[in-house]
C-alpha cells in the first residue's frame, strides 16, 4: 500500500482554559488516501472541528498541538514555518466552513473573492483570475453566472453562498478538501444538491475529502470510510458501510439510532385526539405578510413572505409547518404570535381575534401564545440569570402574586428537567440542550394555549435533539399543550407532529395528516423534500442498522 | 451531560473583572488613576494652602527653595496648583463624559429601537453635530454663555455625544434582532422595558469603553480651551495652569511642562483602563 496522502499520528490538541491546559483531542490517528472521502463524525465538542483546524494550521490562539504529527505527503506540517504552511493552506489543502455567511467577506463581490485567491496562490493576472472565477462559479452551478459573480455575499442565498465557498475551496485544485459541517446551515434539498455537487467535483478533480458531520445519514450517503469521535478521542473507525452495519461502540450506535427513518407507521406518541376536534384552537385565514424591501433611489417595493395562507391547529395537537428557509414558515408563525405584523387575514386563537388587538390588550394576549426559539445562544438574555429569564413573562403577564412566582419558577425548572438550584446560573453556564430547556420553561410560564416551536431543536446535537423532543412530547401529554412546530427537518417533524403543512415560497402547497404526507405526498415539492433527507436505508440499503 | 450545579454562578461582569485583572497594562493604568483620584480628594488636606497665594519669588525652578515643582509667573506654588487642579480636571472629565453618554444613549437608543422616521430625524441631527468644528463650536458656546466650568463641561458634552449615539444605535440595531428580545416581547415586556432593561444592559460594554475614553479626551479638551484662555481664571484646572503660563513657555518651560505631564499621565492611565475594559467586556476576546 502506498503511503497515505495525509496522516495524523497520535495528535493531541490542548486549549488554554481557566483550569490550565485542557485536551480537546487526544491520541488521535487518522489517515486519508488520495481520492477518497473520509467522514469524521461526532457531536459538538468532540474535537472534530479542532482536528480540521489543526490540519489547516488554523488553531485558535488559545489552542496548540501538544503532541503528535500531521504528515501531508510525507512532510510534517506541525514542524513547518508559516511560509510553507501558507503555501499548502488554501492551495493544496482547502476548507469549507459551516457558516457560509460569515466565512465570506461581506464587502467584496463573490467573484472578486475567488479571483483574489487565484491571484494570491496561482499568480494569475486580474483578467485571467476573473475569467477563471467565472468558470468556477459556473462549475458549482451558480445560475446567470456573469451577473451573479458581481453579487455581494448578502445578495445570495445560503446554498449559493456555500457553493461559492466550494468554488473558492476548489479554486487552486487542492489535493484535500476539508468540509466542516458544510450543510448544517442549509435546507435539506439544498444539502442534497451540495452533496451531489461535492461528489461530482471530487470525482472530477480527484481531490480527497474530509467531511466533518454529526449526521450518520450523511456519512452513509457520502463517505468511503468513517472515524467516530467522542470527547476528543477516536472511538471507532472503518469502512463506512461496515461501521453503519455493525457499530461497535455504544456512542456510534446512538448516533445511528438517531438518524430519521422515514416510515409511515403510526406515531408512537400516544396522544389521544381531542374531543372537540371540530373547534380548532387556532384558525388562520388568508394570512398575508409583506416586508418593505428598500430599492435604490428610495423606491419601496413589497416582498411577500406569506401569501394568503389558511390553516387550523386542533387542541392538544401538533401542526408542523415544514419548508425550506425563505418559505415563510417562521414569518407565518411569528405573525400568529403578533411578533411580526401581518398585512391582511384573520387569526383566531381560542376565540380571540389576534390581529385586531392593539396596545395593552395585545400585550396581555401575548400570555396565550409563547415561542420557543431556534438558537439556544441568542434566545436567552446573557445578562439575566436563568431564573429571571423564566420570571420575565411571569412578571409582565402572569396572574400569580409576586410571592408565589419563585415557587412557580422552581416548579417549571423541575418540569423541564433542570434543577431549581440552576436558577441562579447565567445562560452561558448551560449547554445548548439545557438552554433550550430554559427556553421551554419560559414558554410554559404563562400557561399559554399555543406554543410555537420555531426550529426549536435544529441547533442541537442529534442525541440532545432526541431528549428535547421527548420532553416536548411529555409536556404536551401532561399539560395538553398545542404546538405549532416550525421545522425544515422532516425527520424531526415525523416524530412529533399530527398534521403537516408544507410551505413553499409563501404558500402552503400541501396540507395533510402525517401519514398521508409521508406515504402519499401529492405534490412534487413534498416528494423532493422527502427524497432529500439523508437516510441510512436509502444510501446503503441497509435494513435496521440501528440496534 | 456534565453536572452544572457545581459551577458557581458567575455574572458576566464578574468574568469581565477577571479578564481585566489579567491585563497588566490596564491594572497599572487603574492604579495610577486611583492615585490621581486619591490626590484629587485628599491632596488639599495633606498639602494645605490656597493655591492662588503668591508664596515665593516667581519662576523659582523645581526643587529650589523647598518648592518641589517650582513657582509660576506670579510666584504661586505649582505643586499646590497641580493638586487642587486634579480635582477640577477630573471633575470636568467625568461630568463631560456623563453629559456625552446621557445625550448619546438617549438619541442612539431611540433611533436604534424605533427605526423609521425617528431614526432618520435623530441620525440627521447627530450628523449635524458631528460635522460642526468641535473646537470652534465649543468656543462659541463658552464665549456666549460665559467661561464657567459648568458651561465648559456642557460645551464639551455637546460636541462629543455623536460618537456615543452612533455606537449605541449600532448596538441597538444588532441586539433588537436577537431572539431574546423577541422572546421578551412575547413575554409581555413593554417598549420602555425592552429599551432600558433588555437591550441597553447588553449594549453597554462598548458604551462604557467609549465613556472611559471620553473622560480622557474631555480633560484634553478642557486643557485646550484653557490654553486659549477660555476658562475660569479663578479655578485652578490643569489646563488653566498651562494657559496662564503660556507666555513664559520659552523662558520657564517647566511651568507649562509640569501640568502637561500631569494631563499626559492621567489621559494615558484612562486610555489604558479604557482599553482594558474593552478587552474585558468584548465577549469575542473572552475565552470560555
Amino acid at each position: 500500500m502506498t503511503s497515505p496522502l495525509l496522516s495524523v499520528e497520535n495528535l493531541r490538541i490542548e486549549l488554554a482554559a481557566r483550569a490550565g491546559m485542557v485536551p480537546v483531542v487526544d491520541d488521535l490517528s487518522i489517515y486519508l488516501n488520495a481520492g477518497e472521502t473520509l467522514s469524521v463524525v461526532g457531536e459538538s465538542g468532540s474535537g472534530k472541528s479542532m482536528t480540521a483546524l489543526a490540519v489547516m494550521g488554523l488553531l485558535p490562539s488559545i489552542g496548540h498541538i501538544a503532541d503528535g504529527r500531521i504528515l501531508f505527503e510525507g512532510r510534517d506540517m506541525t514542524q513547518m514555518d508559516d511560509a510553507s504552511l501558507r503555501a499548502i493552506r488554501g492551495n493544496q489543502i482547502s476548507m469549507i466552513f459551516q457558516e457560509p455567511m460569515t466565512s465570506l467577506n461581506p464587502v467584496y463581490t463573490v467573484g472578486e473573492q475567488i479571483a483574489e485567491v487565484l491571484r494570491l496562490h496561482k499568480g494569475l493576472s486580474h483578467q485571467d483570475a476573473w475569467s477563471r472565477a467565472i468558470e468556477l462559479l459556473d462549475a458549482v452551478r451558480i445560475p446567470d453566472v456573469q451577473r451573479r459573480a458581481k453579487a455581494y455575499p448578502h445578495e445570495m442565498s445560503g446554498g449559493q453562498r456555500q457553493r461559492v465557498m466550494i468554488a473558492m475551496a476548489l479554486a487552486c485544485r487542492p489535493k484535500i478538501l476539508i468540509a466542516d459541517e458544510p450543510t448544517t446551515a442549509l435546507d435539506v434539498t439544498v444539502q442534497a444538491e451540495i452533496f451531489e455537487l461535492m461528489r461530482e467535483l471530487a470525482r472530477e478533480t480527484r481531490a480527497a475529502t474530509i467531511l466533518i458531520t454529526h449526521d450518520m445519514g450523511v456519512v452513509a450517503e457520502m463517505a468511503d470510510r468513517v472515524v467516530v469521535m467522542y470527547r476528543g478521542e477516536k472511538v471507532e473507525d472503518g469502512q463506512a458501510e461496515a461501521v453503519i452495519r455493525h457499530p461497535q461502540h455504544p456512542y456510534t450506535q446512538t448516533l445511528i439510532a438517531s438518524v430519521p427513518h422515514l416510515t409511515t407507521e403510526a406515531a408512537p406518541t400516544g396522544i389521544k385526539a381531542a374531543p372537540d376536534a371540530e373547534d380548532p384552537l387556532l384558525s388562520v385565514r388568508d394570512l398575508t405578510v409583506q416586508f418593505p424591501v428598500k430599492k435604490r433611489f428610495g423606491k419601496r417595493e413589497m416582498f411577500t413572505a406569506v401569501n394568503g395562507i389558511s390553516f387550523d391547529v386542533r387542541r392538544g395537537k401538533t401542526l408542523a409547518i415544514v419548508g425550506e428557509s425563505g418559505s415563510g414558515k417562521t414569518t407565518a408563525a411569528l405573525a400568529v404570535a403578533r411578533l411580526v405584523d401581518a398585512q391582511t387575514g384573520q387569526v383566531t386563537l381560542d376565540g380571540t381575534d389576534m390581529l385586531g388587538l392593539e396596545g395593552e390588550a395585545l400585550r396581555r394576549a401575548r400570555a396565550k401564545v409563547q415561542v420557543i426559539f431556534q438558537d439556544p445562544y441568542s434566545s436567552l438574555n446573557p445578562r439575566l440569570r436563568a431564573g429571571d429569564i423564566v420570571r420575565e413573562p411571569l412578571d409582565n403577564l402572569g396572574t400569580l402574586p409576586a410571592s408565589e412566582r419563585e415557587d412557580r419558577i422552581a416548579e417549571l425548572f423541575d418540569k423541564v428537567g433542570l434543577h431549581p438550584d440552576q436558577m441562579r446560573l447565567f445562560p452561558h453556564q448551560f449547554s445548548g440542550g439545557q438552554r433550550q430547556r430554559i427556553s421551554i420553561a419560559r414558554a410554559l410560564s404563562t400557561n399559554p394555549s399555543l406554543i410555537i416551536c420555531d426550529e426549536a431543536v435544529s441547533a442541537l446535537d442529534v442525541v440532545i435533539q432526541a431528549q428535547i423532543l421527548d420532553l416536548l412530547q411529555d409536556l404536551q401529554r401532561d399539560l395538553n399543550l398545542t404546538y405549532l412546530f416550525i421545522s425544515h427537518d422532516l425527520g424531526v417533524v415525523q416524530q412529533v407532529c399530527d398534521e403537516i403543512a408544507v410551505m413553499y415560497m409563501g404558500d402552503i402547497v400541501e396540507f395533510g395528516d402525517r401519514q398521508t404526507i409521508f406515504s402519499k405526498p401529492s405534490q412534487a415539492y413534498t416528494r423532493n423534500l422527502l427524497a432529500a433527507v439523508p437516510t441510512i436505508e436509502r444510501a446503503r440499503n441497509v435494513s435496521s442498522a440501528a440496534p | 451531560m456534565s453536572d452544572q450545579t457545581t459551577i458557581k454562578a458567575r455574572s458576566p461582569f464578574a468574568e469581565a473583572f477577571e479578564m481585566f485583572r489579567r491585563n497588566h497594562a490596564a491594572v497599572a493604568g487603574l492604579i495610577v488613576l486611583l492615585l490621581i483620584v486619591g490626590v484629587a480628594i485628599f491632596g488639599p488636606l495633606i498639602y494645605p494652602g490656597n493655591p492662588f497665594d503668591m508664596v515665593w519669588a516667581p519662576f523659582t525652578p523645581p526643587g529650589q527653595d523647598g518648592y518641589l515643582l517650582g513657582t509660576d509667573y506670579l510666584g504661586r506654588d505649582i505643586l499646590s496648583l497641580l493638586i487642587h487642579g486634579a480635582k477640577v480636571s477630573l471633575t470636568v472629565g467625568l461630568a463631560a463624559a456623563f453629559v456625552t453618554v446621557t445625550i448619546g444613549i438617549t438619541v442612539g437608543a431611540l433611533a436604534g429601537f424605533y427605526r423609521g422616521w425617528v431614526e432618520e430625524v435623530l441620525m440627521r441631527f447627530t450628523e449635524f453635530f458631528q460635522v460642526l468644528p468641535t473646537l470652534l463650536f465649543s468656543m462659541v458656546i463658552v464665549a456666549l454663555f460665559g467661561a464657567s466650568l459648568t458651561m465648559i463641561t456642557i460645551a464639551i458634552g455637546l460636541v462629543s455625544w455623536p460618537a456615543v449615539a452612533r455606537i449605541t444605535r449600532a448596538e441597538f440595531l444588532r441586539i433588537r434582532e436577537l431572539e431574546y428580545v423577541t422572546a421578551a416581547r412575547a413575554g409581555g415586556v413593554r417598549n420602555g422595558g425592552l429599551i432600558f432593561r433588555v437591550i441597553l444592559p447588553n449594549a453597554l460594554p462598548p458604551i462604557i469603553v467609549q465613556a472611559a475614553l471620553m473622560v480622557g479626551s474631555a480633560i484634553l479638551f478642557e486643557a485646550g480651551l484653557s490654553f486659549l484662555g477660555l476658562t475660569d481664571p479663578n479655578v485652578p484646572s490643569w489646563g488653566q495652569i498651562i494657559g496662564s503660563n503660556r507666555e513664559y513657555i520659552l523662558d520657564a518651560s517647566y511651568t507649562v511642562t509640569v501640568p502637561g505631564v500631569a494631563i499626559f499621565i492621567t489621559v494615558l492611565a484612562i486610555s489604558l483602563v479604557g482599553d482594558g475594559l474593552n478587552d474585558a467586556l468584548n465577549p469575542k476576546l473572552r475565552q470560555r
